[in-house]
């Protein structure tokens, strides 16, 4: 039996949606930017590469849950392309390691983020949708956090 | 009854599903919501008022105060109607074989199946529109239009996730409710020149693809800017 969701907690879920959408624009962008720079380096090109695939596909992700729950795309999204392309190509012009600091710190970020929201998810129970929802932010998290220790086995810490 | 349906439709989180405290859409055969079926057969000759209510209550056999089972009075009345509308207008929707149809074919029949709703109220609609224009009023107002509007657009197959999302609203909004507001004055036999009037305003934008590359087309322009400063203060050629 499929419980209904309480108004409360279905705007929560559509700000949650927005801003992984956001998070994930921003990120996609971050490594878009990293990759412009760095895609010759021998060691981290085919890494970044790697991670923006990842991050590709949870943006593709994002957008169709954004686009079935009918929820409002967040409306500075030309904000956090630009911007995440600017702190990607910056940060790689300032060296490797400060790229993945970077990544390391971004990573950390959304990681706590999404263990956040799993939290929040986790207390309500006996719906399918959310059920769903729960994995995908699982899986997600545990592929940030494997971003997370990339960077920091590739020196992101000597900065 | 119709809420039931209405979320049926629906997927779990839609916006349309939010009860927001003072909009709520009415319980499924509360009393409430029978008055206001009960009221809508009089609206043509009340108008969107108190007495269409009233007379409402008496055809129920209820007494005469009890049209304060609607809190808002007309307002209630007539976001009954509207909300009633846009999920009938779904439901006709949803008959047709969508798959079949193009993009602007299927806004245009969602546009005129909403409009075909509105015939039978049209003499009195004007009324209704100044009474949802008073300032305590827009929030409900502009809500039920963006509930129309994203339902139209959802019906239409379109699940954009960008800028475009905004764009195709905001255009489609201003389709949709300059060709009510002709619909009040048009005399024309079976309401040809309102038809008319959509077609022509869809056509105007029939831009909706460009519009919305606009804006993207800024973003991009941002982006190279900022490829630009760098490439300058770096030398660095990408």
């Amino acid at each position: 039996m499929n419980k209904k969701l309480t108004p409360k907690q279905i705007e929560m879920i559509h700000s949650m949606l927005r801003v992984d959408q956001a998070g994930e624009i921003g990120a996609d962008s971050i490594y878009k930017g990293q990759h412009y720079i760095l895609k010759n380096n021998q060691t981290l090109g085919p890494l970044i590469q790697h991670m923006w695939d990842q991050e590709k596909h949870h943006l593709s992700t994002m957008n169709k849950l954004v686009a079935e729950h009918r929820v409002r795309p967040s409306l500075l999204e030309p904000v956090w392309k630009t911007a995440g392309f600017a702190l990607g190509t910056m940060s790689a012009l300032l060296g490797k390691e400060s790229a993945m600091a970077l990544t390391e710190a971004v990573e950390t970020v959304i990681g706590e983020h999404y263990n956040d929201q799993i939290r929040e998810l986790l207390l309500i129970e006996g719906v399918e949708e959310i059920d769903e929802l729960r994995e995908i932010i699982k899986k997600f998290r545990d592929e940030e956090l494997e971003h997370l220790n990339l960077a920091v086995d590739n020196d992101s810490k000597t900065v | 009854m119709f809420l039931n349906q209405f979320i049926k439709n629906k997927k779990l989180f839609s916006t349309c599903t939010i009860i927001k405290s003072k909009y709520k859409p009415f319980e499924t055969d509360s009393p409430t919501a029978k008055l206001l079926e009960a009221s809508l057969k009089h609206v043509e000759q009340e108008s969107w008022t108190i007495n269409a209510l009233r007379r409402g209550c008496i055809d129920l056999d209820l007494p005469e105060h009890c049209h304060r089972l609607a809190e808002n009075g007309e307002v209630d009345l007539i976001n009954y109607f509207v909300r009633k509308s846009t999920i009938d207008m779904t439901n006709e929707m949803q008959k047709l074989d969508l798959n079949q149809m193009r993009v602007t074919q299927k806004i245009r029949k969602a546009c005129s199946i909403r409009l075909e709703l509105l015939q039978p109220y049209i003499d009195t609609w004007q009324d209704a529109l100044k009474v949802m224009a008073k300032p305590q009023n827009v929030p409900a107002s502009l809500l039920n239009l963006s509930e129309l509007i994203d339902e139209m657009w959802y019906l239409a197959g379109d699940r954009s996730f960008d800028m475009n999302w905004y764009s195709k609203r905001a255009l489609l909004t201003g389709v949709y409710t300059s060709t009510e507001w002709y619909m009040t004055q048009d005399k024309s036999p079976n309401f040809v020149d309102t038809y008319n009037f959509l077609d022509r305003r869809l056509q105007d934008v029939g831009t909706i693809g460009k519009t919305a590359s606009d804006i993207k087309g800024t973003a991009e322009f941002f982006k190279k800017t900022v490829q630009g400063i760098i490439e300058s203060k770096s030398g660095m050629k990408f």
